[in-house]
């Protein structure tokens, strides 16, 4: 260390030259980074036994080979949620035909009100990438805990209204079902898209 | 940042539509009352200095709530209340705002938002909104919607809505 001290001092164009190697590793590693926050080996594998939008018992089988974006929700939610599945509809809009590759599973937490049929509206109105997913009460709580995903419904007002307070974000795994990234509600389309890529090309 | 206020404002004079059969009068007083209506009506619909600028609902299927968004500007020289909206298109209107708390995503209602003159109020997607519910009849994708923006001091403004497609932010 001492000899290459001795060398810079010696020689400017060397302290030059190893500034931009050096640079250009931090930048090289800059770009092995995921654009959302990594959570690989800190999630449990896509799995879960639920109804799909038309009806038919699905598990996490049905989706291998598929990037998956797991969000818990419910439709009568008026801006958190279609804001948050909006901005993964720009994403996948991003991936062009790449967009067949990934599937979005909107599970609700509220399967009170979000029957199959209106399920199906509702993640027709985002997009063909869109399933809508439902279980009865101790199906859904057993997923939320497998996920650490909170939920509560809130009291009713007088007309029978109530909103549903829920986890925001959105879990990333990859073909074979292996948790890699969350995505947040300060996550924009283009940084989802970008990490969208990154999976598919690796699969 | 605004104001808000999430407590109970005190409420609009309620507007009777009840008709009363009317006493027979002379003519003077008929027209003292035609004149206090048209200062009330003015006063009634008086528009606040404010500037309104990309109104739009998103969309969504059946009858679910929708989430109404715009950019607000006081332009006036005093501090302006903005208290609420309604609209013919919805039996109901609240004012909204979602807010993150500990990775949880929840709304409160809002009674009133404070405004000083020059500040933007901006209700965009995952923030405040209009939370519009029980549609009077179906929209569509380019439908242009009738919402009356209400502030203190009788103050209103009536604002055309675009309603957009689901997927769009």
């Amino acid at each position: 260390m001492r000899g290459l001290m001795a060398a810079m001092r010696r020689s400017p164009m060397m302290t030059l030259g190893l500034g931009v190697l050096l640079t250009g590793l931090v930048a090289c590693n800059q770009h092995q980074q995921t654009a959302l926050q990594d959570i690989s080996g800190l999630m449990p594998d896509l799995a879960f036994n639920l109804t799909n939008e038309n009806g038919e018992a699905v598990n996490a089988s049905r989706y291998h080979g598929k990037v998956i974006l797991l969000y818990f929700g419910y439709t009568h939610c008026p801006d958190v949620c279609p804001t948050t599945l909006g901005t993964l509809a720009l994403a996948l809009h991003d991936l062009g035909t790449d967009a067949d590759k990934v599937r979005v599973l909107f599970v609700t937490v509220d399967p009170a009100r979000d029957t199959t049929s209106v399920l199906k509206q509702y993640v027709n109105a985002f997009g063909p990438q869109f399933t809508g997913l439902r279980g009865d009460d101790d199906e859904l709580e057993n997923l939320a805990r497998h996920y650490r995903v909170a939920y509560t419904r809130e009291k009713p007002d007088p007309k029978g209204h109530y909103t549903v307070t829920h986890s925001s974000a959105v879990f990333i795994f990859d073909g074979s079902g292996k948790a890699r990234m969350l995505v947040r509600s300060t996550d924009k389309a283009d940084a989802i898209a970008q990490d969208l890529r990154r999976l598919i090309a690796s699969d | 940042m605004p104001t808000i206020r999430i407590s109970s404002i005190p409420k609009l004079p309620f507007l009777s539509t009840r008709q009363l059969p009317r006493p027979r009068r002379h003519k003077t007083i008929d027209v003292v009352i035609a004149l206090a209506a048209l200062l009330t009506w003015s006063v009634t619909f008086a528009a606040p200095s404010v500037s309104v600028t990309n109104a739009r609902i998103r969309l969504l299927p059946g009858d679910l709530p929708l989430a109404g968004y715009f950019d607000l500007v006081n332009q006036g020289k005093e501090p302006l209340t903005f208290i609420g909206a309604s609209s013919p298109a919805f039996k109901m209107v609240h004012m909204h705002l979602s807010m993150e708390h500990g990775g949880k995503s929840t709304m409160i209602k809002l009674e009133a938002i404070e405004l000083n003159p020059g500040e933007t109020l901006n209700f965009s997607p995952g923030g405040y909104h209009l939370m519009l519910m029980e549609r009077v009849q179906p929209l569509h994708v380019g439908d242009k919607v009738p919402i009356t923006l209400q502030f203190s001091g009788q103050q209103s403004l009536p604002v055309m809505f675009e309603v957009r497609n689901a997927g769009t932010n």
